[in-house]
């Protein structure tokens, strides 16, 4: 089983640092790299939802994570490796 | 990504909703308190420090310098009603500002000593200083109204406790033209700025901000004007989408017409060919390129000596701009620029009226909440020879003339890519004694897709632009 990772590329999420995420499987270790599938998905919509929430936005298996950046990304995918003892 | 350009594209996202709705000077004066509400914890001090930042980083956004300011009361609308009568003529060639309420006045002096001081018996630091300004009680003092930043003292401690600490805007310009004024606030010469924006970039603070034309091109779209957009090479890699979806989102903005600037990239090919084939010719050393205008810049104003080599061919921008105006003599153009710099271009280019920078034009699809990734795909010039897509990275320009001419192989190439207090040493030697006889200048390494004001990652980007260029040529 893999963790899907789903990162934003509305134009929003993208523009206020979506953009660095699309390097993101460069800062993985190999086997965080092999544990996850990260794909780009259209716009999710939570820049509406909710006015404490900022983009960017990433959805790690089913967590959604705001003002995502590389670091927080990582830490929740080796956080759900753990508690899946992948 | 950081949260001083966070903060300034979530700003100018802001304005252009404002221009969109026709409430700028109504409702602009709201914008720093939206942005700082009272009960929010502040990043600096407070929120009122905060919201004067805003203030004056939305003064930019409006077209002004911070020192356009005469009485510190005039509040945003007020600038924001100048903004909107302003006329061409009053436009000033000053595209880079100090926002001093911004700037941290980082250290005054760049030797600081750190705790790892033993205040050992020998005080070699003390000996070396020859201005007197270390005294040594429990640990070494730099008195900093003496010290004047030489770094003998740290060269002299042999514990290393004395460290050097950069100012970030300062180290990061290559022409020395930013400098602390008696307050330790940064401000900038332009006698001596080249407009690369490099400090823009360093500045941690993001107390430094570039002129806009924001109020211009929206007011002059919801007018009705015929306002055309001159994309720069490099924007095929910004968005995540392929250029026929990037030309269809911005004109949804719009702009009733959107034009690769690649196309006058061919012509300066052609030009830039022909006069490297008649320098050499007549017996010239060597010729630089002249499409970067920081690079232009750097030999106005600090190398009048190399202005001889420098190619006289215009931008690929100067001409797309023309072929605009010759077909469409009434459209007001603009170019969809990466980086500051093509904003002194345009000062003195009277083809191109106004410049929206990479970073305006996605913060600008937010405040419209257009999504490029949504956008049909429209169709794509193909008459265009894809050379002219590859100016947008390091080497770009340099292939394109070698594809051009009859015998590449009597092009003995250099290429530079960034500009630094090295690369300008270089490039200075090479009046004397060049090593080839064509020189390719970027002022940012990487080329264009490593602008001041780009959004995407810069390998990400050349790598996209290289797709697209080779995808339009296979389509042929």
């Amino acid at each position: 089983m893999k963790i899907e990772v789903k990162i934003c590329m509305g134009t929003a999420c993208y523009v206020m640092g979506g953009a660095d995420l699309t390097t993101l499987a460069d800062y993985l270790t190999p086997h965080q790299a092999e544990c996850v599938d990260i794909k780009g998905i259209p716009c999710v919509d939570s820049c509406f939802d909710s006015k404490n929430k900022k983009p960017p936005f990433v959805l790690v298996g089913d967590v959604m994570i705001s003002e995502a950046n590389v670091n927080k990304v990582r830490e929740e995918i080796s956080r759900q490796i753990e508690e899946l003892s992948l | 990504m950081n949260n001083a350009k966070q903060i300034r594209r979530d700003l100018i996202s802001r304005v252009a909703r404002l221009l969109e709705d026709r409430t700028l000077v109504e409702k602009i004066d709201r914008l720093p308190l939206e942005m700082r509400p009272r009960n929010q914890k502040a990043i600096r001090c407070c929120c009122h420090k905060e919201r004067a930042v805003l203030k004056y980083r939305t003064m930019a956004l409006l077209g002004f310098n911070t020192s356009d300011e005469t009485d510190e009361l005039t509040p945003l609308s007020v600038y924001a009603k100048k903004a909107e009568e302003r006329t061409k003529e009053q436009y000033t060639p000053v595209q880079l500002t100090v926002v001093d309420e911004a700037c941290s006045s980082c250290v005054k002096n760049n030797y600081i000593v750190s705790n790892l001081c033993r205040a050992c018996v020998a005080r070699p630091c003390m000996y070396a200083c020859k201005k007197d300004a270390i005294t040594v009680t429990d640990k070494a003092f730099i008195d900093q109204d003496k010290c004047v930043s030489c770094g003998l003292c740290k060269e002299a401690c042999p514990f290393h406790a004395i460290i050097y600490q950069p100012i970030p805007c300062e180290e990061s310009c290559p022409v020395g033209a930013i400098k602390r004024n008696e307050n330790g606030i940064e401000y900038i010469d332009d006698s001596k700025c080249i407009y690369c924006g490099k400090c823009m970039v360093a500045c941690p603070f993001g107390a430094i901000m570039e002129k806009s034309f924001l109020v211009e091109i929206i007011n002059s779209i919801k007018e009705g004007k015929k306002v055309v957009a001159m994309v720069a090479p490099a924007l095929a890699g910004q968005f995540q989408v392929d250029m026929g979806k990037m030309i269809t989102a911005i004109k949804e903005l719009g702009f009733s017409d959107v034009i690769e600037v690649a196309k006058g990239a061919n012509e300066t090919t052609e030009h830039e060919a022909k006069e490297f084939l008649e320098r050499m010719e007549e017996g010239a050393p060597f010729m630089t390129t002249s499409c970067c205008p920081a690079w232009v810049n750097l030999v106005n104003k600090h190398m009048p000596e190399m202005k001889p080599f420098v190619s006289e061919t215009p931008s690929p921008m100067v001409y797309t701009a023309r072929y605009v105006k010759a077909n469409m003599p009434d459209a007001i153009t603009v170019f969809v620029s990466p980086c500051v710099g093509k904003r002194s271009e345009v000062y003195r280019t009277p083809e191109v009226d106004y410049v929206v920078s990479f970073e305006e034009l996605g913060s600008w699809f937010m405040a419209r909440n257009i999504d490029v990734m949504k956008c049909e795909s429209a169709e794509l010039d193909t008459t265009i020879n894809s050379d002219g897509r590859r100016f947008a990275y390091t080497n770009g320009v340099m292939q394109s003339v070698k594809n051009y001419v009859e015998h590449p192989e009597e092009i003995k190439d250099i290429v530079i890519s960034g500009l630094d207090k090295a690369t300008i040493r270089t490039l200075k030697g090479y009046v004397k004694s060049c090593p080839g006889n064509f020189v390719e200048v970027m002022s940012c390494a990487g080329g264009c897709v490593n602008g001041c004001d780009v959004i995407a990652n810069p390998r990400v980007a050349t790598r996209q632009v290289d797709n697209f260029a080779k995808s339009m040529e296979e389509g042929k």
